[in-house]
């Protein structure tokens, strides 16, 4: 993939509060890629920056290879759809869409037609002559999806596209956003701070913490093997152990991981492991086999389609289980069992200040 | 003691109080308004209309309305971009200008018009330097449309800050990604949303100026027919004993407020009858 907009060492404060560290990002043409972070982290200040709302203290911003130092936010051919809409009030539907077509000095009829187009794209011919002000919001949210479209912009940036609606709505309109994304083939950066959304969006996702890129990775690889403890946690929910490296394990007490072939770090050195809560099997209570630890139950809760376990292993270590409602342990656990533990897979994070675990544990 | 009796104190006590206000409203509003109408007619409607043809009557009530359309348009102007600058940057000292915009109201009108006197007038500074190029401020219209624009200034900045303050910014920003260029984002976008602040400022600042007097008579001279504003006029008539020719102008100028008002309120219910729908 060839990159569409490329961002380069971004940099930017507000007063004397850097809120953006040299910040770098690549989007390939007809890729979209989804921006994840916590609140504040500088999402909205990045997207803003790349669309030329606002000026950069440092860094580069490139759009199908061309600088945009110099080119104002109207001239950069970029859609953005902003976090409250931002729809012209006391404007129509079709008058929205075309704002773009008739500051440009696109004639009246070719302007209706095509907004009409632009309409029928996202669902919305039938609302073409309401105001805006009496829509409901996810009707809204296509608007400014359809009026960022109207001009045929070469990137979409999308700022919390659908933090203002319910949940039913945004999970629908979640996928007819991607579904138009794609049919049009237009590249995209969406701001999210919600996770789900970051991973159904994204054909890759950055994360993004305290104005920095964490990792960016497809929704995957994010997943089953953060880059940073930042990433663990804030993806997903994650058991995080201390541990060692030892004859391509990571050994957390006995618990042992089985690390891919390649993995570059030495016997001895001191890791973090990461291990997601569905990736931990549990046993009737018995001589541990080799790996296993021992746990005790702390509690056990149902939450529908599984169960959540809180356990404390033998090295006193809090662990968090999730069990499948079909998992053969579901039906007869329960809080003050001694169980044993199996980490199905897991990865790990290199630790220079953790300690060295006692010998004998290996 | 009787919990009943505190229960009819209270009533009493409240009664009292709306009585209190009526009786004030009427004796401190209505009665000098409605002395007015009887004087102004008190010897028929056929001396009323003379004393309206009397010379510099309609004048000064046509003097009057040139200058309050010319101050509420020059203020929309200054005013508006004062209000821009006042709530869209961010500069050292912008606390300090905003606190000072709200100054005409605090000084009196009077020292304002002195003020005014002495650095336009004949031996005040700008007076002299646009004296020697023949060009007159004082007691001449510019005199009291700069008395009338100072004096008026806090209301438009004021009604147009409050509605561009509440105002979200990302619609202009949105028409920016759109390719909209500065003056269409200005017309197009923020100009329509700050219309309501627009005209809750010009009705104020045209009847402030309507009635406007302490910096009227400093910067006018006084001259009849020439700069005698109506306010002028109906003071001027009632020194000179003419109770009925004052009574005239001054019925006709608290009609007009009072249409001014009517008006205001027609357009801002009108306005919320359409957001209620909404
Ligand atoms: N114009 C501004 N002036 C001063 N500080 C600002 C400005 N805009 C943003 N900030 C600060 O910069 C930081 C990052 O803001 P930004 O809006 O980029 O965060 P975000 O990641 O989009 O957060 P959210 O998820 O809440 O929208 C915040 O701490 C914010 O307070
Ligand atoms: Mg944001």
């Amino acid at each position: 993939m060839t990159p569409h907009l490329a961002a380069e060492g971004i940099r930017k404060s507000f007063g004397r509060k850097p809120v953006l560290d040299g910040v770098s990002i690549t989007v390939g043409t007809g890729e979209m890629m989804a921006l994840l972070g916590p609140s504040g982290c500088g999402k909205s200040t990045l997207l803003r920056i790349v669309a030329g709302l606002i000026p950069k203290d440092a860094g580069a911003i490139r759009i199908a290879g061309r600088d945009m130092e110099s080119v104002p936010a109207r001239q950069r051919g970029v859609g953005f759809v902003f976090q409250d809409y931002a729809l012209f009030p006391r404007m129509t539907v079709r008058e929205n869409v075309a704002f773009g077509l008739r500051v440009r000095g696109v004639e009246a009829l070719e302007r209706s037609r095509k907004a009409g187009e632009i309409l029928d794209l996202v669902g919305l011919s039938e609302e073409a002559n309401r105001p805006v002000d009496r829509l409901s919001g996810g009707q809204r949210q296509r608007v400014a999806l359809a009026r960022a479209l109207a001009m045929e912009p070469s990137l979409l940036l999308l700022d919390e596209p659908l933090s203002a609606l319910d949940v039913k709505v945004r999970e629908r309109l979640r996928r007819e956003i991607k579904a138009v994304q794609k049919k049009v083939g237009i590249t995209a950066l969406v701001v999210t701070h919600d996770q789900e959304e970051a991973m159904e969006l994204g054909d890759r996702i950055a994360v993004m913490n305290e104005g920095r890129i964490e990792q960016v990775a497809t929704p995957r690889e994010v997943y089953q093997e953060p880059a940073t403890e930042f990433v663990a946690r804030f993806v997903g929910e994650v058991n995080v152990l201390p541990g060692q490296m030892y004859h391509g394990y990571a050994y957390s007490g006995s618990l042992a991981i089985r690390m891919a072939e390649n993995q570059p770090l030495r016997d001895g050195s001191s890791v973090k492991v990461i291990l997601r809560p569905e990736d931990i099997s549990l046993h009737p209570a018995g001589t541990a086999e080799a790996g296993q630890s021992q746990a005790d139950v702390g509690s056990v809760s149902f939450q529908g389609t599984h169960l959540r376990v809180e356990l404390a292993t033998e090295e006193g270590y809090p662990l968090t289980a999730l069990l499948l409602r079909s998992h053969p342990m579901a039906g007869k656990i329960a809080e003050g069992d001694a169980v044993r533990v199996e980490a199905l897979r897991g990865s790990v994070l290199p630790d220079p200040f953790g300690k060295k675990e006692p010998e004998y544990y290996l | 003691m009787d919990p009943g009796r505190f229960r009819n104190l209270d009533a009493l006590v409240r009664w009292s109080v709306f009585a209190a206000a009526i009786g004030l409203f009427f004796l401190l509003i209505l009665l000098p308004l409605v002395s007015l109408n009887g004087y102004a007619v008190r010897e028929g409607f056929g001396i009323f209309w003379s004393r309206l043809r009397e010379p510099g009557a309609l004048g000064a009530l046509r003097l009057t309305a040139a200058v309050a359309l010319a101050t509420t348009a020059v203020n929309s102007v200054i005013g508006t971009a004062m209000a821009f600058v006042l709530t869209r940057y961010r500069f050292p000292g912008r606390r300090a200008i905003n606190a000072l915009v709200d100054i005409p109201l605090a000084i009196p009108t009077v020292v304002t018009g002195f003020a005014l006197l002495l650095l336009y007038g004949p031996m005040g500074v700008l007076g002299k330097f646009l004296g020697e190029r023949e060009i007159q401020v004082m007691f001449s219209f510019p005199g009291l449309l700069l008395g009338h624009v100072f004096v008026t200034f806090p209301f438009m900045v004021r009604a147009v800050g409050a509605v561009l303050e509440s105002a979200p910014r990302s619609a202009e920003d949105a028409a920016r990604t759109l390719g909209a260029k500065e003056w269409q984002l200005f017309f197009l976008v923020t100009l329509p949303s700050i219309k309501e602040g627009l005209v809750a400022g010009s009705f104020l600042t045209f009847s402030r100026s309507l009635g406007e007097f302490g910096a009227s008579i400093m910067v006018s001279g006084n001259l009849v027919g020439r700069t005698q504003t109506a306010p002028l006029y109906i003071f001027s008539r009632f020194n000179t004993g003419d109770v009925e020719g004052a009574s005239a102008i001054a019925i006709l100028l608290a009609l007009a407020s009072f249409l001014i008002l009517l008006l205001l309120q027609f357009v801002q219910t009108g306005r919320g009858v359409h957001e209620g729908i909404a």
